[in-house]
């Protein structure tokens, strides 16, 4: 699963998700692109497994980039125990996404190909997503 | 390039929650910069620009009519809300016809590949070409055939076909377009081993089961 290799501070605070992505909102690589469509914290995991269902599909005919990094951890104390002494150890690691963040670009496939794929990942994770297409230049 | 006349009006406003008005009720808020023009805020109709766009592109003059006078100009920038997909504003730059430019113009590939028929992909690295040119002699698309591509054959930024009226800025050693062999499936040797001492496995547990069968007779 993708983790950082090292950090300068090893817990971070929560923050906030207001507002909508500043960047990483168009289709850099790819043809099409998997948009996030609402706020959320996307674990490692999730990409993992977003990652399996498009690999399957794209390994032999085209390409797949991953455009998000699970680059903040998120700590949680053990079960059971009582409040206080200090923060918990580090749990797992989230990306932070926030609406239009382009998570996903796949080359290579048909856009019905891409469409069903699409649908596929956003069951694997905590949020809507849409299919977007590459677009003109400016 | 070609050329299409757009009508634009001052603005004097430069408030968020004004410019939020104004997209209420149909217009985005632009402005206007460059050769002979201090910087303008101006607004357009969006249901006339939404129409241009999509007849022309936005690789086109827009010629804006601002107080009685035209304006030659280029789009530098055009910010969209990457949820609703709705223009926010834009940046025109007013250019001089008779002065070179520094703008970027899309690359599009037409055709099938010997390569892609042998069963190779097609792989587009660059989709748009950094080029300086007089406005009136930019090309509005670079389109690169790649019906003679073979498998593994590259075209790059040298190899395209572009007027000798415009200069590319891209470096001429970048690749455009590419043929490559499909990634190979590993073929997982280990799990056959695996499945034929599974198999072996299976014979010699059954011809213990078998022995102790008799042994028990």
């Amino acid at each position: 699963m993708l983790m950082p290799e090292r950090v300068k501070h090893r817990k971070q605070h929560r923050g906030r998700m207001k507002g909508k992505a500043k960047g990483g909102t168009y289709v850099a690589f790819g043809d099409f692109g998997i948009q996030a469509l609402e706020p959320a914290w996307i674990t490692a995991r999730q990409i993992e497994a977003s990652r399996l269902v498009l690999i399957q599909s794209v390994r032999k005919v085209g390409k797949l980039w991953i455009r998000v990094f699970p680059d903040k951890p998120v700590t949680k104390k053990p079960a059971e125990t009582r409040m206080g002494s200090g923060k918990g150890d580090v749990d797992h690691w989230v990306a932070v996404v926030k609406p239009g963040r382009i998570l996903f670009e796949i080359s290579g496939v048909s856009r019905e190909k891409a469409e069903e794929l699409t649908k596929q990942v956003g069951f694997k994770l905590p949020i809507k997503v849409r299919l977007v297409e590459r677009e003109e230049v400016i | 390039m070609k050329r299409v006349p757009i009508e634009v009006k001052k603005r004097d406003v430069k408030k968020k929650s004004m410019l939020n008005n104004y997209r209420r009720q149909g217009l985005i808020p632009a402005v206007a910069y460059g050769e002979g023009i201090d910087p303008t805020p101006i607004v357009l109709n969006r249901k006339d620009f939404l129409r241009t766009l999509r007849t022309e592109g936005v690789n086109v003059i827009f010629d804006l009519t601002l107080d009685g006078k035209g304006y030659p100009s280029i789009i530098k920038e055009l910010q969209k809300d990457p949820v609703k997909d709705t223009i926010l504003h834009i940046d025109f730059m007013i250019v001089d016809i008779n002065k070179p430019v520094t703008t970027v113009i899309p690359v599009e590939t037409t055709g099938t590949s010997k390569g892609e028929k042998l069963g190779g992909l097609l792989e587009q690295e660059l989709y748009e070409l950094e080029v300086e040119a007089l406005p009136l002699d930019l090309p509005d698309k670079v389109v690169v055939d790649v019906t003679d591509l073979g498998m593994h054959d590259v075209v790059f930024v040298k190899d395209l076909n572009i007027s000798d009226k415009v200069k590319v800025l891209t470096h001429p050693d970048t690749p455009v377009v590419s043929v490559v062999a499909p990634a190979r499936e590993e073929v997982p040797a280990a799990v056959e081993g695996e499945e034929v001492e599974a198999a072996e496995g299976e014979e010699k547990k059954e011809e213990a089961a078998a022995s102790s069968e008799e042994k028990k007779e």
